[in-house]
């Protein structure tokens, strides 16, 4: 269960705006008055459904991302642009992708009075590369200079700082890469960048509890686990206002039950689960939010597996997938069918119709596809890991499959949790389709692509360990493309290159629904999650 | 009778060690690397698995994982879980909510079970006694979680007389609701074997010989009847009471309530060794004072049975 919300969150966390505000939310899209601009803060307090982080610590923390936005300010944020707008960095820049100068605006301060400076950031970043720390954003820096050194494959490393972080002066970083990376700046967005104070270093497990960062609001008491954190206003905080003077995070175990909560006005923002997405625009006819995640669902296969070489086997198991049946029958229509291999939320991202025929709907192709292919013999095995919300939607899979493409025997094969389903892959264990996903935590398709169809890629077990050099060189160009559209051009090509083997069948750019009660208004969804400063207490 | 009590502590010690060896056997039995799944679909470089192999001690051979896991425990350690909280922590702030819960539910199910039990008995054959009967066999039938959440929505969201979930209302307020839920279930079978018992005693001889003595029938009922007809109810509140205490995850889950329930749950899933064994060891260890607690019970409830 842990696993599965954490998955959830950290794809929440990367999702962008492209608000389609269902709903119309005539309370919500019109009035963006309240917002920025230094003006008075329109006071009040509300509170937000989430579940029980498992650190509170940026470098540590895997989900969180609403409680670690309220506590903490990184150099970059997104809100509801695709490009990084600065935040506390006064400028990113290089001039090869390789060497980055980064200045931080001065006067900002953590909540205990101590200024933030670029050596709270080295020291920060240190700490999560730090090998034997151990902490889980640790991957986020790996492409550091140094990052090496501290992650040894064997033994303790025999120092504990980035050579590649040079503190210039008190506002001036220069960091050094192994590789060029045009992504860079999009990259300082995730919590494994956020700067800590002098004060976490003397005990991470005390500081844990009540954490004392930079950003527009600050604890009030300690973390209550598994029951509140609450947050007030910082008044010193350097960046734009917020509104609210106060937020208080509920912490729920099950989200149904936070969702209910919402209807009866207990908690005023949630994330909606999914098992409830075809209820959401009756329950909270005026105030939910469904917004494009960078994030793609898909079917992956075991190519390790004789079985499924040929790319047509896995084209016609496509075409045999009825996208908007599913999306009208599991996700109540929010979900978009997906037509390429990224979203369309990152720039580049959700090229209409490149995936051709074979994410259209056609069973008598798909069959003849199959046919082509030498047919399929025996049973086919959908994988996935059962009792985390994604039994009915890959049972409804399963039978589409069953139905369309007239292989008899097609069978579910639920693993009893995630740690399991994703040992069966790692293994190269699963004998068939199985259930793949990214959640990007920034908007660039850098993040999907690099991931899971690289061959160093953190996420290519889900993409059924798929490796092309042709892929690699395309992305390590657009890594070291001299302007963003020219890197952006370049991912293009990795991902036409890519669907030409057609490694995995995309199902769906998902979306993240929030629900709100009437206590607040203008909540807005934006890559970095629930905007809190711009929420509006009625 | 303290001989009695003191052996059966003693046997306490060796269940102790069983259990927690059996137990830690299990999940170190279970598929799958926990480590690596923390990541999800992100895998965590190699260094930062292999720093929280080493410090779970998961590198060890499973004995002697267990064993360095008794010596911690000796110095009153009981290990963290993956995100570094201590478990006697977790413990702390968790088993008071399961304890607050599922004795309100056991008093419950004590209170209602035996009074219904004793009425039916009392009214055999009348509507009353079909109108009981009729109830608890239809809730029974019902699963839990569907009753769970209709209770949610009915009492909680539409008639907003008890909170919808959480702790914050304290108790009793904010357990009554998830209370009565947990206790319907035990509460039937209650009220089943005490009915049952009762209507046996009241044909029993001495029941004859206490009402040609003169005794009123109150009397009789009530301190000869009830009385040696709550050895079945006893038995069964006994066991139930632990039953109460360890599987309260759906309730706890719905009504938001951070007890161990929810955590063992958690823990066997994230395949957490330290987590599982501690709350396990604990709830074995209550279970096993509660039979004691239920054999002692007997030698008062009737004095032909005794402990010697």
């Amino acid at each position: 269960m842990r696993t599965w919300q954490r998955l959830a969150a950290l794809a929440v966390g990367a999702a962008l705006l492209t608000v389609t505000a269902c709903g119309g939310g005539s309370d919500d899209d019109g009035s963006s008055t309240g917002s920025d601009g230094g003006g008075e803060g329109t006071g009040g307090t509300f509170s937000v459904g989430i579940d029980e982080p498992d650190s509170l610590i940026p470098g540590r923390a895997q989900g969180a991302f609403d409680e670690m936005h309220a506590l903490f300010s990184g150099l970059v944020r997104f809100g509801d642009q695709s490009e990084p707008q600065m935040l506390h960095a006064e400028s990113i820049e290089s001039d090869d992708n390789v060497v980055w100068t980064i200045t931080i605006k001065p006067g900002w301060t953590f909540h205990d009075g101590t200024p933030v400076t670029a050596q709270s950031y080295a020291d920060a970043w240190n700490a999560t590369a730090y090998g034997p720390n151990a902490w889980a954003n640790n991957a986020q820096l790996s492409n550091i200079v140094g990052w090496d050194e501290l992650n040894p494959a064997e033994g303790t490393p025999a120092t504990d700082t980035l050579s590649g972080v040079q503190v210039v002066d008190e506002n001036t970083l220069q960091v050094t890469l192994k590789a060029a990376d045009s992504q860079f700046p999009y990259k300082l967005g995730q919590p494994g960048f956020y700067p800590l104070p002098a004060v976490a270093f003397e005990d991470f497990d005390a500081f844990n509890e009540a954490p004392i960062g930079n950003g527009p609001y600050m604890m009030d008491g300690t973390w209550e686990h598994d029951v509140q954190l609450s947050v007030t206003r910082y008044e010193d905080y350097q960046g734009p206002r917020p509104n609210a003077d106060g937020i208080t995070f509920r912490i729920y175990s099950d989200t149904t039950t936070a969702y209910t909560d919402a209807i009866g006005g207990a908690v005023d923002i949630v994330s909606v689960p999914q098992e409830k997405y075809k209820q959401v625009a009756s329950d909270f006819p005026d105030s939910y939010v469904a917004f494009n995640a960078i994030r793609l669902d898909w079917l992956g296969f075991p190519l390790w597996d004789p079985r499924f070489q040929d790319p047509r086997i896995r084209q016609a198991v496509s075409m045999a997938i009825d996208r908007d049946a599913v999306n009208e029958a599991i996700f109540g229509g929010l979900y978009t069918p997906a037509t390429s291999y990224h979203g369309p939320s990152a720039p580049g991202g959700g090229t209409e119709g490149l995936c051709g025929e074979f994410c259209e709907f056609d069973p008598d192709r798909a069959k003849e596809l199959l046919a082509e292919a030498g047919g399929w013999e025996g049973p086919m095995e959908i994988w996935f890991p059962g009792g985390v919300g994604y039994d009915q939607t890959f049972e409804a899979l399963a039978n589409q499959i069953r139905q369309n493409l007239g292989i008899e025997e097609v069978t579910t094969k639920s693993q009893p949790g995630f740690v399991q389903f994703l040992e069966a892959l790692d293994t190269q264990q699963a004998t068939g389709p199985f259930r793949g996903g990214w959640g990007s935590l920034y908007p660039s398709m850098q993040s999907l692509l690099w991931s899971v169809f690289s061959t160093n890629g953190d996420g290519r077990a889900g993409g059924g360990s798929y490796a092309s050099p042709e892929v690699d060189a395309l992305i390590a160009q657009a890594d070291a493309a001299p302007s963003l559209d020219e890197a952006t051009e370049l991912y293009k090509a990795a991902e036409e290159r890519i669907i030409q083997d057609f490694p995995i069948v995309p199902l769906f750019y998902a979306k993240y629904v929030y629900a709100h009660s009437s206590n607040v208004s203008n909540v807005i969804i934006g890559f970095d999650q629930i905007e809190l400063n711009e929420v509006v207490v009625n | 009778m303290g001989k009695y009590v003191v052996s059966r502590l003693l046997q306490l010690v060796l269940v102790f060690f069983g259990v927690t060896l059996l137990i830690y056997l299990a999940v170190y039995a279970l598929p799958g690397d926990p480590i690596r799944a923390l990541g999800g679909d992100r895998q965590l470089p190699e260094s930062v698995v292999n720093a929280m192999r080493e410090q779970f001690n998961l590198n060890d051979p499973v004995l002697l994982q267990y064993v360095k896991y008794l010596g911690s425990l000796f110095t009153g350690d009981l290990g963290t879980d993956f995100n570094g909280r201590p478990v006697a922590d977790l413990m702390g702030q968790r088993w008071p909510v399961t304890i607050r819960l599922a004795l309100t539910a056991w008093v419950i199910q004590v209170v209602v079970g035996v009074g219904l039990g004793v009425l039916t008995a009392l009214r055999k054959g009348t509507w009353l006694d079909h109108t009981v009967l009729f109830f608890t066999v239809a809730v029974i039938s019902i699963p839990v979680f569907v009753l769970a959440y209709t209770a949610q929505i009915v009492f909680g969201v539409k008639l907003g007389v008890v909170p919808v979930s959480g702790i914050d209302d304290g108790w009793p307020l904010s357990y009554l609701l998830p209370s009565i839920i947990l206790a319907i279930f035990g509460l039937a079978s209650v009220a089943r074997l005490v009915r049952a018992s009762m209507l046996e005693n009241l044909r029993a001889d001495y029941v004859k010989t206490a009402m040609a003595k003169g005794l009123s029938r109150r009397r009789v009922v009530y301190r000869h009847v009830l009385r040696n007809s709550l050895i079945p109810a006893v038995t069964f509140l006994g066991i139930d009471l632990g039953y109460l205490l360890g599987g309260t995850v759906i309730i706890e889950g719905v009504f938001n309530l951070p007890g161990v329930g929810q955590l063992l749950f958690s823990s066997i899933a994230s395949q957490q060794g330290p987590v599982v064994v501690g709350v396990a060891t604990v709830l074995v260890v209550i279970f096993l004072l509660a039979n004691l607690v239920v054999d002692l019970l007997y030698g008062v409830l009737d004095p032909r049975i005794r402990h010697e």
